[in-house]
């Protein structure tokens, strides 16, 4: 089977599975207690008039299959929906946070792959000698500790005390007059500002919520890592390659690594979805104003059309990004065919 | 050398004035929707009224009724027909004059509009009509005599702000033009609101140029960027226990002002077992303030024995008159409406565990401690996120339950008739069913049709007293958390009043 052949079954499959998805969380939302003109008109002076009247825009009058087909029918066309809180399209509130969730995911993965590759390689390749047994250790720990007080302890360390990082956001407020939000990725928008200090103030407000997000899955991607390593350090390859006379470095790095990646990339691909789904505590705790949060706050304020919305859309994102990891498997691994 | 030295400081001094040209604020609030006729919440209604004014204005500080886009006013004798004659030369952002036809324009087009999700009801059902008489006089006149007419027409009341440039037939949504001391120069949801002085503005200039706000996830991160120095000031909300602890920062200003936040329980008097007045009654004997105040919220906020906030308009108002803890008289109560501690009263408390802070678990666990004190009674905490709690509170699923109330306006009255006269079942007491209902509404009625101060007072005076026979509700506590503020040191300008209201024109950075 072609690798295009390969993408569109892949896309095809996709469409069952987001469809699911959307029938699921429509039907739950309904299921849930509270009801959301109430939740945005309750607690001050409202007629049974006014309810009515906003129960008819919003069509919420109508029975529940015709409500669900012109949810299918929104989505179809691309519309997903207008948010009951803000009163804007849920697509552009989801696009307005979308880089910062993206850039803060991105980085995580960026600091769990920093640490978590080297510390799994180095493990794998001192097995059972007490270095092993410490970073092991490490690995453990990073993925038991929970993000929430991770990320406050770090914030109250390095924000509060030393005043190394800012605690919170993406950008001091000084820069709020010169800085304009191109992109949305912030790191990206300072380089084309061509602003070295105001590129080391977007870069010092990512450190904090980064490493704690990358924290969690520093551990998982090492422990992924020495047990991919151990496999193939084993292997009658590596055995020969050494017997060439080859460096152990370049025996480990060019023979071994590579043949270990399948499963580290494979974990990568899931982890970059976890970082994006999951990061939830870690946008709470450091003020993030990424999709998380406006899912937690369309939560509370039974703001079904942003839920519906947003929820789909991680799903597809997540869909896409699996996809693309299993593309990427061709590249890594030559065997690989379709 | 000499001369590049120069040179050289001055652009550090200048670089050091801009700096402090720019005030930079944090808060746990969001912005919904900047638009006059379809929002109604706190951060939204701070930001609309500080890009734009309305007729008349409250004096910060002491919420006297001052002029604003009008320098006077008149009202007929049979308190109808109110006649402003506005100020010559106000002008819009884009140079626009501030005529009495672009008042009654603004005005009118957010009566029209009337959002669901606004608080244009606050003024439209009083106003029947306005009339540009000429450029400078715009005449409004009544349905029917409002003694807080004028106070509605304030820039506190966001549906009487005036501005142009929105759209005839949709929400502004951050679409117009206002005439106030500062203008939206960007919005970033969830992130941050930029603020920049507008010249042309007809009061006192604003005192720092540039603002930004910052908008935190929680309390604590809200509470760390100021302890980090991130922010200049945090206003609304800190905890109890970070304010207390922030009081001890030698590099903080912690200040507390007035507060017209009140919290409260409520019963729907029609429903069983809260239907009998002895239970209800006895309520009121067996809570225990005090112990909330204490043990919740670390003595940062006070016990209030009425709804009513002290230094309210009209004077004298404010009337104390719900007993203090007597665990006797509950006890009698609860006894004449035929319980004992072999046949306890079994009733529900009502909660909602986030819409107003991390601690109100901790507040019903203390009410239910302190009233079964009384060896009568037995309570059921329960609670609902704030989407159901609304739902089942309009529909009259609670039999006691509690709220908090933020004013719509600084009056008296707006403390006393919504639960009671004005929307009884939209907020869960159904007290429109109850035997009084009818002595309520015509004591209402009266006094907000006469223009007497005094006698406004005392009528006020008699619905509290009435209240604290008939206990639609139980006054608990004025919440002062919500009117702290902190700030760094070298921070000025942190008036703060009733209004509960962060004014940022007087704000600077030494």
């Amino acid at each position: 089977m072609g690798l295009a052949r390969y993408i569109v079954q892949r896309f095809v499959l996709t469409i069952p599975m987001v469809f699911i998805l959307l029938s699921v969380v429509f039907l739950v939302l309904r299921l849930m207690p509270g009801d959301p003109v109430l939740a945005m008109l309750g607690g001050r002076n409202v007629s049974p008039e006014l309810i009515e009247k906003k129960r008819h825009e919003m069509g919420l009058d109508k029975p529940l299959g015709v409500q669900y087909v012109e949810y299918l029918g929104g989505i179809l066309h691309g519309d997903f929906g207008k948010s009951s809180r803000t009163g804007k399209p849920v697509l552009y509130e989801l696009f307005s946070r979308l880089p910062a969730t993206v850039e803060l995911a991105v980085w995580g993965m960026f600091f769990a792959a920093l640490f978590g590759l080297p510390t799994g390689i180095l493990a794998a390749t001192r097995a059972d000698r007490p270095l092993d047994h410490t970073v092991r250790v490490f690995h453990i720990g990073s993925f038991a500790l929970p993000i929430f007080w991770v990320g406050l302890m770090l914030q109250v360390i390095f924000g509060v005390k030393l005043g190394w990082f800012p605690v919170a956001g993406r950008l001091a407020g000084r820069y709020a007059f010169t800085f304009d939000r191109i992109t949305g990725f912030y790191v990206l928008d300072a380089i084309i500002h061509r602003d070295g200090a105001l590129l080391l103030d977007v870069l010092k407000h990512l450190v904090l919520p980064a490493v704690t997000l990358g924290l969690a899955q520093t551990g998982l991607l090492g422990r992924i890592t020495r047990a991919a390593m151990l496999e193939v350090l084993d292997a009658d390859y590596v055995t020969t390659a050494r017997s060439k006379g080859l460096k152990e470095r370049a025996v480990v790095m060019k023979h071994a690594l590579k043949n270990a990646l399948i499963p580290i990339v494979t974990v990568l691909g899931l982890q970059f979805a976890i970082l994006m789904g999951g990061a939830v505590l870690t946008e709470t705790v450091f003020s993030w104003p990424g999709i998380a949060g406006f899912l937690v706050r369309s939560l509370d304020s039974r703001d079904w059309w942003a839920l519906q919305g947003t929820i789909a859309f991680i799903g597809i994102f997540i869909a896409t990004i699996n996809l693309v990891v299993d593309i990427l498997y061709s590249f890594i691994d030559p065997r690989v065919r379709y | 050398m000499k001369r590049l030295a120069i040179i050289a400081a001055v652009v550090f001094l200048a670089a050091g004035a801009l700096a402090s040209d720019i005030l930079i604020l944090g808060t746990t609030d969001r912005i919904t929707e900047l638009s006059f006729a379809n929002s109604y919440d706190h951060f939204t209604w701070h930001i609309l009224r500080h890009t734009t004014k309305a007729l008349l204005a409250l004096e910060p500080g002491t919420n006297e009724l001052v002029p604003g886009v009008a320098e006077s006013w008149e009202i007929s004798e049979d308190g109808l027909v109110y006649t402003f004659h506005l100020r010559e030369g106000v002008v819009f952002w884009d140079g626009t004059p501030c005529d009495a036809g672009a008042v009654k324009a603004a005005l009118e087009r957010t009566l029209r509009l009337d959002g669901p999700e606004g608080g244009v009801g606050l003024i439209k059902p009083v106003i029947k009509s306005i009339e540009a008489v000429d450029p400078l006089t715009v005449r409004i006149t009544l349905n029917y005599p409002d003694r807080t007419f004028l106070i509605r027409m304030t820039d506190n009341v966001i549906p009487s702000l005036i501005y142009t440039g929105a759209p005839e037939d949709d929400f502004a949504k951050g679409d117009y033009v206002g005439l106030g001391p500062y203008r939206v120069v960007e919005y970033v949801p969830d992130e941050r609101v930029v603020l920049e002085a507008v010249d042309s503005y007809f009061g006192e200039p604003p005192k720092t140029k540039r603002v930004v706000w910052l908008m935190y996830s929680d309390a604590a991160a809200l509470r760390a960027a100021v302890e980090a120095g991130d922010i200049d000031v945090a206003f609304r909300t800190l905890n109890p226990v970070d304010i207390m602890d922030l009081k001890e920062s030698p590099n903080l200003q912690v200040i507390a002002g007035p507060s017209a936040s009140v919290r409260y329980l409520l019963f729907n008097v029609t429903q069983p077992p809260v239907d009998n007045v002895f239970v209800r009654q006895a309520i009121t004997y067996a809570v225990d303030r005090d112990a909330i105040v204490e043990q919740v919220f670390s003595g940062l906020n006070k016990p209030i024995y009425t709804m009513v906030p002290a230094g309210l308009p009209p004077a004298g108002a404010s009337l104390d008159v719900f007993p203090r803890r007597d665990l006797a008289k509950a006890r009698e109560l609860l006894g004449l409406a035929g319980y004992s501690q072999d046949n306890p009263l079994k009733v529900n408390l009502w909660y909602s565990p986030k819409h107003y802070g991390t601690t109100e678990a901790d507040v019903a666990a203390v009410l239910k401690q302190a009233i079964e004190e009384t060896g009568m009674v037995e309570i059921t905490i329960q609670s609902l996120e704030w989407g159901a709690y609304t739902e089942r509170m309009s529909q009259g699923g609670f039999d006691m339950f509690l709220l908090g109330w933020y004013p719509d306006y600084l009056e008296a009255s707006n403390f006393l008739l919504p639960w009671t006269v004005e929307s009884p079942e939209g907020l869960g007491t159904f007290f429109n069913h109850h035997p009084n209902f009818e002595a309520y509404k015509a004591i209402a009625e009266v006094a907000l049709s006469t223009v007497d101060d005094e006698r406004a007072a005392k009528l006020y005076q008699a619905i509290q007293i009435l209240s604290a026979y008939d206990v639609p509700w139980i006054p608990l506590w004025a919440n002062l958390q919500q009117a702290y503020v902190v700030a760094q040191k070298g921070v000025g300008g942190l008036v703060l009043d009733l209004s509960m209201e962060l004014h940022l024109d007087l704000l600077y950075k030494e």
